[in-house]
């Protein structure tokens, strides 16, 4: 259950991985938190960082739905801080 | 990538959303950076790696070459004009970048990457004789004005990559 919500919606890259490196130093190790983004890129980047500082990514779900064709998407990441 | 619209992914420890089998990709521990251009619109882009170079681990050292030095000097960092052939692009720029959530100041963004406690700021000795610069007139987020025989052979070697822009 994630202890912290980040809303990043809005940010676009680096934004939402910045937004995720400073919720990780906002909760203890073995927390988790999650974030939410609007940004395309952040599919990718959101687990690249997780691989990237070692933290667990445990939920990416693609909430975009109906909105495929606007081009807007809407992501949810639930990350376990590691360490 | 294959659309995955209205669906959850619950993932093992440690695994990623690449495709079945792939190699894990390295670490990125360290990031050099060169930076030359001082248009505003075009430092950005070196700012941008920056921050999220130092949001993912990696320690950033960057050096500000030419009339890049431009972008951390007092009283010039927020004032950078726009490359030449988006000249009369500059407000829609910033606007832009504020849009993004990001600070349209230079100073400010140089500000943010040292918040990381991961980026390293530098300046080239060369250009900080020819361009004025001192370190009085400096940033306070800028850390030393260097060789950039120092800078090749202390931070590019080392680094996992080096990006120049």
């Amino acid at each position: 259950m994630p202890v912290l919500i980040v809303d990043a919606s809005g940010r676009f890259c680096p934004g939402p991985v910045v937004d995720a490196s400073n919720a990780a130093h906002q909760v203890a190790p073995g927390e988790a938190f999650e974030l939410i983004s609007t940004d395309q890129g952040s599919w990718r980047d959101i687990p690249a960082w997780c691989r990237n500082t070692g933290n667990a990514l445990l939920v990416a779900d693609d909430m975009s739905g109906g909105e495929e064709e606007s081009g807007e998407r809407r992501y949810r990441f639930v990350i376990r801080r590691n360490r | 990538m294959a659309s995955t619209a209205g669906t959850t992914t619950e993932l093992a420890d440690g695994a990623g959303l690449g495709p079945p089998g792939a190699r894990p990709p390295k670490t990125l521990e360290r990031l050099a950076i060169v930076v030359r251009e001082g248009a505003y619109d075009r430092v950005l882009t070196p700012l941008a790696f920056a921050h999220l170079a130092a949001a993912s681990g990696a320690q950033v050292d960057l050096l500000f070459v030419n009339w890049a030095v431009r972008a951390v000097m007092q009283g010039e960092a927020d004032h950078l004009p726009m490359s030449a052939e988006h000249a009369q692009e500059g407000d829609y720029v910033r606007r832009q970048v504020e849009l993004a959530g990001l600070p349209a100041q230079i100073s400010q963004l140089v500000a943010s990457l040292k918040q990381s406690g991961k980026v390293a700021i530098y300046v080239c000795s060369l250009a900080a004789q020819i361009f004025g610069a001192t370190k009085e007139n400096l940033l306070p987020e800028v850390d030393e004005i260097v060789g950039a025989t120092w800078f090749l052979t202390e931070r590019v070697l080392g680094a996992d990559t080096t990006q120049y822009f």
